[in-house]
């Protein structure tokens, strides 16, 4: 099962610092899932635009890459997969 | 114009770019904005054409300028934004006032910071030769106050804004204030193509002045500056950044005698390091003629926050 950690803000928004959940498809489909299973924090609308893009200073990486690089939301989640979701807020 | 900036909010890029304020409106050129995690990935992206302008820190600019990327740097925008972190269990600068005692505590540990290359990679690689200290490289500085929870790391070197994110996620404390790591260090500046400087210096002129206007902005308004900030960023309050900007209150756009002088000061460490292969000289990097006529007054880098500058 794919391992999803949070950081900075995003772990205050999610109560989380981790979460293993069971998943198998594309980004798209495991924030649907992670929006459901943290019902009532407003994740979704916290990583997405009104567009469904995922904002500019949210960073989904999955080991290690940024999905901006592997297909975006259509990028897909394998069972060994580590994802890092986070917002950047630290500077360069 | 293709710009590419970093995540690091009191650069001018959270001002400039905000649809809630006009200072670009009659620049009349149509401007893309890309997010880099660090100033070594910018300039990747300078090499592959990806973008025209940065914002960016000056030792990886000198770097690329050593493999022959032809870059100038056209104005300053902050000094002094590389601080370090730990947890608080340890001693500070203003505890035992004293810069090799302090990091005397690490030896034996592992300190974080962002990729190689950048300007906080290069301060800590410098300050720590002939000590028992290991540097972990991470992409995103964000990385940085979870691996000081988890004892990966001892202690993190990153932007001002790297404290605040730290101050709220664990119990850490600023360990070397900016000033004690490299004095008037070239935290970023505006950095352009060569080509530009002919072909659009209109352009760069115009670009160079609501970069000045947004620099004052922050430094004479912080909490309106910090108001538009949030914004922009989402997700953040108004006293995050706030606090951020008190870290290290240096914003100016100008390029005075100081800034070169720091910048070169990092051409002997960068060649020590292996980082440079030549020597790299003021006018391979540096192109002042656009930020002399734009900000002909003296620099503002060390005017406190709260001293409204009567010129403005």
């Amino acid at each position: 099962m794919p391992e999803i950690k949070f950081l900075s803000n995003l772990a205050d928004i999610t109560g989380e610092k981790s979460l293993i959940i069971e998943y198998d498809g594309k980004v798209s489909g495991l924030i649907d899932s992670l929006d459901t299973k943290l019902k009532g924090k407003n994740f979704k609308t916290t990583i997405t635009d009104d567009a469904g893009q995922v904002k500019d200073f949210v960073k989904i990486l999955i080991n290690g890459n940024d999905i901006r690089g592997t297909g975006g939301l259509s990028s897909p989640v394998k069972d060994d997969d580590e994802i890092v979701i986070f917002q950047t807020l630290a500077g360069g | 114009m293709n710009i590419g900036y970093l995540s690091t909010i009191y650069h001018t890029s959270f001002i400039l770019k905000s649809p809630d304020n006009k200072f670009l409106d009659s620049i009349g050129v149509e401007l893309n904005w890309t997010l880099f995690p660090t100033g070594p990935a910018m300039m990747e992206a300078f090499k592959s054409g990806e973008i025209d302008i940065g914002y960016i820190g000056l030792p990886p600019v000198m770097i690329g300028v050593d493999k022959g990327l032809k870059l100038k740097c056209v104005a300053g925008g902050h000094v002094e934004g590389t601080i370090m972190i730990s947890r608080d269990s340890f001693s500070s600068c203003d505890d035992l006032n004293n810069l090799d005692k302090v990091l005397k505590q690490f030896e034996g540990r592992n300190i974080g910071t962002p990729a190689q290359g950048s300007i906080h990679d290069v301060i800590i690689r410098d300050l720590i030769q002939d000590r028992d200290i290991s540097i972990i490289n991470y992409p995103w500085a964000d990385f940085i106050p979870s691996a000081i929870q988890t004892g990966e790391i001892a202690a993190g070197l990153g932007t001002p804004a790297l404290a605040t994110v730290a101050s709220r996620e664990i119990k850490s404390k600023l360990i070397i204030p900016p000033s004690k790591l490299w004095p008037y260090n070239p935290s970023y500046g505006i950095v352009v193509r060569e080509e530009l400087l002919n072909q659009d210096p209109d352009f760069i002129k115009n670009f160079l002045t609501e970069h000045e206007a947004a620099c004052n902005f922050i430094r004479n308004q912080p909490h309106d500056a910090a108001k538009v900030a949030a914004g922009e960023l989402g997700g953040i309050d108004v006293e995050f950044i706030l606090e951020t900007f008190q870290i290290s209150p240096r914003y100016c756009a100008s390029l005075p005698e100081e800034y070169i002088r720091s910048t070169l000061d990092f051409v002997p460490v960068l060649q020590k390091l292996g980082y440079l292969e030549n020597k790299i000289k003021k006018e391979d990097v540096f192109e002042l003629k656009f930020i002399q006529e734009v900000h002909p007054e003296p620099s503002h880098y060390y005017l406190p926050s709260y001293v409204v500058d009567p010129e403005n």
